[in-house]
């Protein structure tokens, strides 16, 4: 299926592809940990057995229909501290893809890392980074794109088959995002950090826009202003600025 | 106050360049003096002065004054502490001592942990960030719950170096 992504420098240059998987991240580490593996290794499988999602979640997609993978990176320019301009790379790259697809639909991220269309969510991210020394040592970045799926479990997911009305080739998902990913992280390599973050603020879901949340204390009436420099998610509310870390707070109807 | 915290505790002095050193609680007052020419007098329970004896043959002058209070458990001396390294959290962000909520802990106190080997994750807005031990040793105390936020910098292990 896939061997090699002619329209990259460095990404995709090396392709592992498998039929089958028990999840794409957990190989790539397995792999990292064992061999000097290629910054820009992509694994790529056509089923996941045991997709993984965020602590404990599963990935579900049905084998064939779906793109799940993992890039291998290195970005050994980026302190820790740095690590959400990442989540951003990521998240806008899989944002141009949409796009690309789906000029008349609405993308968006919702945050930190789930891509939206049309209020539907059609892809997710996990990223795993190997910390040694007080440094990246690698990062694998877990990729999963709805495509040609056409039910789903879940009440707010959806497939670009879903808006498209007709099936896309995975491998030219795969590119597509390939090629964006690059851009950006080398945009980022080259301290373009603050035109990231503007990009990735632009395409914020309900950014600017009065909702119901929750937190710990209740439901409230607020809008997104952005994200802090760390990451967290910035909510306007009637008693000023708060800034909140993941599972603090949730978007409610 | 038991015989090795005592014992750990001079050695602590003794390593530590202090002259003397007073120490006093509901339970015991201990004053450790370092000099060669006393004979250490303890006011305690014989077994106890016994105990530090063999321990410190050179020893440094020790008094112990067993307080009417029953005694109750004295935490751990700085002198263990001291010899110990912390491995520390390289930022902020959620400790988690498994990598799945179902999986068992990396490490657990009483592994030998090497260097290069994963000891818990940090995650800071979902990225998931896998801490590798720097050095070879014993864990010999998990500093933090898991699911715990930790600060930049804060100690997460007490590793005993090998």
């Amino acid at each position: 299926m896939h061997k090699n992504f002619a329209k990259t420098l460095f990404l995709g240059k090396n392709v592992i592809y498998l039929p089958e998987c028990h999840s794409t991240n957990e190989l790539a580490a397995d792999l990292v940990n064992k061999q000097p593996l290629v910054e820009g290794t992509v694994i790529v499988t056509d089923c996941q057995t045991k997709g993984k999602g965020q602590r404990g979640n599963k990935w579900d997609a049905q084998p064939k229909k779906n793109l799940t993978c993992t890039l291998i990176l290195r970005p050994s320019f980026l302190r820790i501290t740095d690590q959400f301009y990442m989540t951003m790379v990521i998240s806008m790259a899989l944002s141009e893809m949409f796009e690309s697809y789906l000029p008349h639909r609405r993308v968006n991220i919702k945050w930190p890392n789930d891509l939206y269309v049309d209020d539907q969510k059609c892809a997710g991210i996990l990223i795993e980074n190997g910390i040694k020394a007080n440094k990246i040592d690698y990062m694998l970045v877990g990729i999963g794109v709805n495509i040609n799926q056409e039910i789903f479990a879940a009440p707010n997911a959806a497939s670009l088959m879903n808006f498209l009305g007709k099936e896309s080739l995975i491998s030219e998902v795969l590119e597509k995002i390939l090629q964006r990913i690059e851009k950006y992280y080398l945009f980022l390599k080259n301290r373009g950090t603050n035109k990231l973050r503007e990009g990735y603020l632009e395409k914020l879901w309900r950014k600017g826009e009065w909702h119901t949340f929750s937190d710990a204390d209740g439901y409230f009436i607020g809008r997104v202003l952005g994200v802090d420099p760390i990451g967290r998610l910035v909510i306007e509310r009637k008693e000023g600025q708060k800034c909140y870390h993941i599972k603090e707070v949730s978007f409610e109807k | 106050m038991k015989a090795k915290e005592i014992r750990d505790l001079i050695d602590f002095i003794s390593q530590s360049g202090l002259e003397e050193v007073n120490i006093e609680t509901e339970e015991f007052k201990i004053n450790v003096k370092r000099s060669n020419e006393v004979i250490s007098h303890v006011q305690a329970a014989a077994p106890v002065q016994a105990a530090i004896q063999a321990a410190v043959p050179a020893a440094p002058v020790v008094t112990t004054q067993a307080a009417a209070a029953p005694a109750t458990p004295v935490q751990a001396s700085a002198s263990e502490d001291d010899k110990y390294v912390t491995i520390k959290s390289p930022m902020i962000g959620t400790f988690y001592r498994s990598a799945n909520p179902e999986s068992d802990a990396f490490v657990n106190v009483g592994d030998a942990v090497k260097a290069g080997q994963a000891v818990c994750i940090i995650e800071a807005m979902k990225l998931f960030n896998e801490i590798e031990s720097d050095l070879n040793g014993t864990i010999v105390k998990v500093l933090v719950d898991n699911a715990q936020p930790v600060e930049y910098d804060q100690p997460l292990f007490l590793v005993d170096p090998a």
